[in-house]
């Protein structure tokens, strides 16, 4: 049974917990192919703007430590990217820490288990879709992608799965752990087949975690992590034992969210510093 | 010769617009560079909204005859006194007055009142343009004159207004047409589904006067721009002129007239009413287009994909208050989430710290202040909206601030057997 793993990026810490997640379930990973790093480009208009925006401290040390500022210039993207941590000094200027520089990259780790590693500039080209051809994938996993084509989602013999930080069919799309504690729903894991759409692909399997201990949005997310990869691990063992079956998801009955406003946020970290008790029973 | 031609009509363009004046140019340099105020250095709503209301305050001084001028624009300062947008602008004065407990914006907002009373024409309508040009009475314009008078009237039971208001509204009523829409008087002479914002204030004067026939009138116009929705949300029939790619600012007021039409006839079950429906449908089509993209375009075309690369800023304020209306009517959270996003953007771009009068606190027509969407100018309704905007999101937060108990939650979960 061959499993490939597609992510974004080669500094992804995720795609190492799935593939430790996996190793316990005795399934081994084929290949894990990522996007290249890219320089950056950057006109001059756009340098003012971020410049402006963050300060100059911050676009130099950004440049320094990540060769994919195009794609991460956010302080908080850049830390779950480079596992860096921004501090905010008294000019209010983002300044970044040199710590957990130490952990493996994808690579290294990949390197020492003997995994294959494919690189390429898209994850939706014909180079991509070649490798996993190449690496005769019978399941592809996600571990944190941009939106994937058709072309690539038809390569997987059996089929391509993700682990979705939430239950679907009620919370698509974006920030939805922390869309769960705002709207009062529980916080949960889904493992859904991806098709053509935002997550709305059938249900392997779904799964509610308590939170009321987790006092912050950062514990809640790295709790929902940590099981997800574990729920995600244990779904493709079942699907190698042909013991789960598709459940298709009722596209009426969810709603798309997107990336979370920092008031909103707030409200979150408040209800969560609190104790979070969902109104639902699931 | 044309390369020559077309390099002196950009100069002209740039000495008209008096790009030399320090004022102007920093605007044109933090535009061209997209320098707005970064999220972490924005100010609380309070700061931005009195920003704004001062700035109107400025702009109701600027012709001192009480009406509110329609704009500074870079090329000539301070416009003439503009009846439709005071109109609408009384409503949000007297509002403001209530939030600060501070008579002088009830006072000013009487005085905008007063103002209209001087400007009606005989036969109850309003005028077109801002009073400097000779202008002929105009359905939109009178419609929004006619949201002042009610409001103006149910604040102080004067009767004065009350007279106007019925005036304005037999007018309104007289030029519409037999299938319910308004051809004469309209812009362009030709039938608007944005007019909706005109039945919004007929079903005011009817609730103040239980006059059957301005309810008629609305709801005969509602329905035939119901006949005008794709099944995509988008509205035929909602641009000025341009149908093809209208304004955010047209698109916005056909969905605030729908919402506001539809709450006042439902008030019990807002969100059932159908008006309401219809207003839905096109928020969330606009909702998913500016979240995938990070960005409001400032035109669109009948697909919802943004045709341009400005953003119209009263359009964006608009936008906002029609999504904040949108959850408390639906208390769907991504409409809330998503007028944030709005304000903040709109926010980022005023400028507080200005010396001058006509740019500290007011709202751009477009940003870049280029944008086609009345360019190089401050428009008194940009800023009227984001106030409206930024004073319901104040209040839509503050629910959140009261402890809370069972929180809003409107999805039925369904138990799958894994």
């Amino acid at each position: 049974m061959n499993i490939v793993i597609l992510c974004k990026s080669w500094n992804h810490k995720k795609v190492i917990e799935i593939v430790q997640a996996l190793h316990a379930q005795e399934l081994r990973v084929r290949g894990i192919i990522a996007l290249a790093a890219t320089p950056p480009r950057i006109n001059l208009a756009q340098a003012v703007r971020k410049a402006h925006e963050h300060g100059l401290a911050h676009i130099m040390l950004a440049h320094f430590f990540s060769n994919n500022f195009d794609r991460h210039d956010h302080p908080h993207e850049f830390v779950a990217v480079n596992g860096v941590h921004p501090t905010h000094s008294r000019n209010g200027q983002w300044q970044i820490e040199k710590n957990h520089l130490s952990q493996p990259t994808i690579a290294e780790y990949a390197r020492r288990q003997q995994i294959e590693m494919v690189s390429v500039r898209d994850l939706n080209s014909i180079a991509c879709a070649n490798a996993l051809q190449q690496m005769r994938t019978d399941i592809l996993l996600f571990g944190g992608v941009p939106i994937i084509r058709g072309n690539i989602l038809t390569v997987p013999k059996i089929c391509t799965l993700n682990v979705h930080m939430a239950l679907l069919p009620e919370f698509r799309g974006m920030n939805v752990a922390e869309w769960s504690i705002f709207t009062g729903a529980p916080v949960g894991v889904t493992v859904h087949q991806v098709d053509s759409g935002v997550d709305t692909g059938a249900i392997l399997y779904r799964e509610t975690i308590n939170v009321a201990n987790c006092n912050s949005i950062a514990a809640m997310r790295a709790r929902v992590s940590r099981q997800q990869h574990l729920v995600l691990a244990k779904c493709a063992r079942l699907l190698v034992e042909k013991k789960l079956t598709l459940t298709p998801q009722q596209k009426a009955g969810g709603k798309q969210y997107y990336l979370m406003h920092e008031k909103l946020r707030k409200i979150v970290e408040r209800r969560l510093a609190k104790g979070y008790q969902s109104n639902m029973d699931c | 010769m044309a390369a020559l031609r077309a390099m002196a009509k950009q100069l002209r363009d740039l000495l008209e617009v008096r790009l030399y004046r320090p004022s102007h140019f920093r605007i044109g340099l933090q535009d061209y560079f997209d320098l707005r105020t970064p999220d972490r250095a924005l100010q609380s709503n309070s700061i931005h909204l009195a920003a704004a209301i001062d700035w109107i305050c400025r702009a109701q001084d600027a012709n001192g005859d009480g009406g509110v001028a329609a704009r500074y624009r870079f090329s000539h300062g301070w416009m003439a006194s503009y009846p439709e947008t005071t109109g609408y602008i009384i409503p949000t004065f007297f509002n403001y007055a209530v939030l600060m407990r501070d008579d002088k914006y009830r006072r000013r907002a009487l005085h905008m009142a007063d103002w209209l009373l001087s400007v009606q024409h005989h036969n109850g309508a309003f005028p077109g343009h801002d009073v400097s040009q000779k202008s002929e009475p105009r359905v939109f314009n009178t419609g929004q004159a006619l949201l002042g008078l009610v409001r103006a009237f149910r604040e102080t039971g004067n009767e004065i207004y009350l007279q106007a208001s019925i005036r304005a509204g037999d007018w309104l009523v007289a030029m519409q047409e037999a299938n319910g829409a308004w051809n004469k008087f309209a812009y362009y002479q030709r039938a608007h589904t944005y007019y909706t914002e005109v039945d919004w204030p007929l079903l005011e004067l009817f609730a103040a006067t239980q006059t059957l026939s301005y309810y008629e009138a609305a709801v005969k116009h509602l329905e035939w721009t119901l006949s005008y929705q794709q099944a995509n949300g988008w509205i035929d029939k909602c641009g000025f002129r341009d149908d093809a790619a209208p304004f955010l600012h047209t698109i916005a007021y056909t969905m605030q007239g729908w919402l506001e039409s539809g709450a006042t006839l439902q008030p019990e079950e807002p969100a059932k009413n159908i008006y309401v429906q219809a207003a839905l449908r096109a928020a969330e089509a606009l909702l998913h287009r500016y979240e995938i993209r990070g960005f409001m375009a400032g035109q669109f075309d009948r697909a919802w994909k943004g045709t341009v690369a400005y953003s119209c800023l009263t359009g964006d304020a608009q936008t906002a208050i029609n999504w904040l209306r949108l959850y408390e009517l639906t208390r769907d959270a991504r409409f809330l989430n998503g007028a944030l996003k709005l304000n903040d953007y709109v926010k980022s771009t005023q400028d507080l710290k200005s010396n001058n009068p006509g740019i500290r606190g007011g709202i751009k027509g477009s940003q870049p202040i280029w944008g086609r969407y009345i360019f190089y100018s401050y428009p008194n309704w940009a800023a009227k909206f984001f106030i409206d905007a930024l004073m319901l999101e104040d209040k839509l937060l503050r629910e959140f601030e009261r402890p809370e108990g069972r929180y809003e939650h409107r999805h039925s979960l369904q138990k799958l057997e894994s």
